[in-house]
């Protein structure tokens, strides 16, 4: 069953990863939001989540998180808005962001769907995404590939 | 010295004076009439014992220019022309030939007057030299020579003065007679002769001549001179190129229009009937089109309003009943044509509207599958969203089992229960959106249905504090509407200006819904106080299944207003400013509505 499936993902080895250990998730489906702080506390991270009336800004500024995960078809403001405005800001233009979607699948969205949003060039593409419905494993491989880089590169 | 026979000596002597017809006197040195004949008495009445310048004149002085002084002096006749009064009173021209008598001893005891009435013919020759001056046309008088001898004023004026030149060279500039001289071919025959000529004129304009030739006869029956008219129609050919260009220009136009034209005279029958109405009434190019045949090819609600004389008749969509008996759509419209407040039949333009009816029908289906396309896009995200919240819920029932957390089992349960709740309420108004009834219109009065859904809505707006209000136009004609499915856009509108309200921030607590009838539309519009939209919010409104009510809406009520209005050949419009408010419009114009179903017509 599938549901066996989502509840054996293992807990990831989090060797070299760290600091505030913190995710931000931005989500405007409140059952959304349960769900994935409950998956991502499950595999030892400290969650905030919030929709997207609130200004993401200045919250991404006090929760300081590692890592954004941000839903895309948001009905009062898009993630890709956000995202924008994100990285239009140097100091939390260094945060990674995976986005989240049922929009569009992932080599899709990253090979051409990105630049349709966004066609201005020095905004670059987010570090991840994740298709919905999600694929729990193929979502912690992401967050775990995004953190090494980031880790890497710091 | 030629003398008479001796009887007619005598006559002459004694009866000569008293019968010739002038008037005549005999006047002495102090000027006073001594004898007069019979004619004089005639004509200045009572004389003797006065003098001649009372008698012409009524003056009691001599004339200053006394003819009779010269007379006396110089003892030669004068010749004179003076106006005198006669007995009557009236004044008249004579001529007066005043002659001296001399005797033996050479001296001028008296003077013989002989006044001669010239009056009329002073008259006439004035009055013909008026005419020859003024008539308006140019006159010249020609000798064979082709020497012009004499011009009128008006010739004068536009040529100069052209007497002793030759004809040729004074009117058109030229050294040789020209070939078709007019001149020419009356001198020859005697006969009158007619041309079209170019004249030169003073100020260097070429001015074109109607010109008539007539021989000047003289008693005998020969002529000498003639007298050349010319009438100047450079003004006439000028108007004539224009006419001729306006004529031109409007018979391309209405030979090539797409659109037929026709026109009917002032009693009715078809003087006008172009290629593109011919081939609208399926006529053949020779075919004529009476006045019966156009009848029974056009409706009659448009030969009522021709008959009752309307100035100008508009229908944007009738129909016209072709030659095998089908309708065809198209728009009719027509003017009155008055020249000089006068009626003189009117001018009609028909335009065959089957062909946009058609494409018209292509883009509404365009339009619905597009929104059908939104509609799939937009169902797969709300899928996707649903299948991930219970995955969500399915998680936390699972992890809650394995760690023993009751509340994370509480947890998860709700979720899953209120996502199957959520995915039978999506499915059924995706269903109930997907098939999308078919659209049964029929004539319904417009009020019915918004006051039916404002009625309903009453008591829950009542119960937020919120006021609903219908407004109603005057007259507002029945409209081929589908009842339900208005019902249902309008309960859609109406339910989200209320959930506006409830969430402004700003407190708004009116919604006013109004049934308007503007330019042949019929018009519905919502309008409500509430939290208003922000473009980002408008943009999307209509483009893909989207709620802002979370799990209370299914983003399917605007898409399906929008497909109703569709439906009905209309669009639907919306203004809104955040924190202000919002108002929908509807609008239906009357000519665009559905045909009504079967035995349900609209009039």
């Amino acid at each position: 069953m599938a549901a066996l499936v989502i509840y054996a993902i293992p807990v990831l080895s989090r060797e070299g990863v760290s600091m505030t250990n913190k995710i931000l998730i931005v989500e405007d489906e409140s059952d959304i939001r349960t769900y994935l702080s409950a998956v991502l506390m499950d595999q030892g991270f400290e969650t905030v989540a919030i929709d997207e009336t609130q200004a993401v800004v200045p919250a991404v500024r006090q929760s300081a998180p590692e890592l954004i995960i941000m839903d895309i078809m948001m009905p009062l403001r898009s993630g890709i808005s956000i995202f924008k405005e994100l990285r239009q800001q140097p100091d939390l233009a260094v945060i990674p962001v995976i986005l989240i979607s049922g929009y569009s699948g992932r080599e899709d969205f990253m090979a051409n769907e990105f630049r349709r949003l966004v066609p201005e060039r020095e905004i670059t593409a987010p570090e991840g995404f994740v298709e919905k419905p999600l694929d729990l494993e193929m979502l912690m491989n992401t967050i775990e590939t995004v953190l090494e880089t980031k880790g890497v590169a710091q | 010295v030629n003398r008479p026979p001796k009887r007619v000596e005598k006559w002459i002597q004694t009866q000569l004076f008293d019968t010739v017809p002038m008037a005549m006197a005999v006047i002495d040195a102090h000027f006073e009439i001594v004898y007069a004949n019979q004619a004089f008495d005639a004509t200045f009445g009572q004389w003797q014992g006065r003098r001649c310048h009372d008698v012409y004149l009524g003056r009691k002085q001599r004339c200053r220019d006394c003819v009779g002084t010269q007379a006396f002096q110089t003892r030669k006749p004068q010749v004179s022309k003076q106006s005198c009064v006669d007995r009557d009173g009236n004044q008249r021209l004579y001529i007066k030939h005043t002659l001296p008598v001399i005797d033996e001893q050479g001296q001028v005891p008296f003077l013989v007057e002989m006044c001669t009435d010239v009056t009329e013919s002073d008259q006439i020759k004035r009055e013909y030299q008026l005419l020859f001056d003024q008539v308006p046309c140019n006159i010249l008088i020609i000798d064979r020579d082709f020497r012009i001898v004499k011009t009128n004023a008006q010739a004068s004026k536009i040529m100069g003065n052209l007497v002793g030149h030759r004809c040729y060279k004074g009117l058109k500039g030229l050294d040789e007679k020209c070939v078709e001289c007019t001149a020419r071919q009356t001198f020859e025959d005697g006969s009158l002769h007619t041309g079209h000529h170019l004249w030169r004129t003073l100020d260097g304009e070429t001015r074109h001549l109607h010109v008539i030739t007539v021989p000047i006869l003289q008693d005998d029956g020969s002529f000498e001179t003639v007298m050349e008219m010319a009438v100047d129609v450079t003004k006439t050919l000028r108007l004539e190129d224009g006419l001729k260009f306006a004529h031109s220009f409007l018979e391309t136009l209405i030979t090539t229009a797409m659109d037929g034209i026709f026109a009917l005279d002032e009693s009715g029958e078809v003087r006008i009937v172009n290629p593109a109405a011919r081939k609208l009434f399926n006529l053949s190019k020779a075919q004529n089109l009476s006045r019966d045949q156009l009848n029974a090819i056009l409706p009659a609600e448009f030969w009522d309003q021709v008959r009752a004389g309307q100035p100008r008749v508009y229908f944007p969509e009738t129909t016209i009943t072709c030659k095998d008996g089908s309708l065809l759509p198209v728009r009719l419209s027509g003017n009155k044509l008055n020249i000089n407040n006068k009626s003189k039949g009117m001018a009609f333009s028909i335009q065959d509207l089957s062909e946009i009816k058609r494409l018209e029908a292509d883009k509404l289906e365009a339009e619905r599958l597009a929104a059908v396309g939104q509609t799939v896009a937009g169902l797969a995200h709300g899928i996707k969203n649903l299948t991930t919240a219970l995955e969500g819920g399915l998680y936390l029932l699972n992890s809650g089992v394995g760690k023993g957390d009751i509340e994370r089992i509480q947890k998860g349960m709700e979720m899953l229960g209120r996502n199957i709740e959520r995915i039978t309420m999506f499915v059924k108004a995706f269903l109930s959106f997907a098939k999308g009834r078919e659209i049964r219109a029929k004539c319904n009065p417009p009020q019915a249905i918004a006051k039916e859904v404002t009625d309903m809505y009453v008591a829950r707006a009542q119960q937020s504090g919120i006021s609903l209000a219908f407004e109603a136009d005057q007259k507002v004609a029945p409209a081929v509407i589908d009842y339900e499915s208005m019902h249902e856009c309008l309960t859609n509108l109406v339910g989200n200006a209320i959930d506006a309200c409830q969430v402004s921030e700003n407190g708004g607590s009116h919604v006013t819904v109004r049934l308007l009838e503007r330019k042949g539309a019929v018009i519905y519009e919502v309008e409500d106080d509430g939290c208003g939209m922000d473009y980002e919010l408008k943009r999307k409104l209509f483009t893909t299944f989207f709620t802002t009510k979370g799990l209370g809406g299914t983003g399917l009520g605007l898409l399906m207003t929008k497909k109703i209005v569709h439906e009905h050949g209309g669009t639907i419009e919306l203004e809104s400013e955040p924190k202000k408010g919002t108002v929908f419009r509807i609008v239906l114009p009357r000519h665009r509505l559905p045909q009504p179903i079967e035995g349900a017509d609209c009039q």
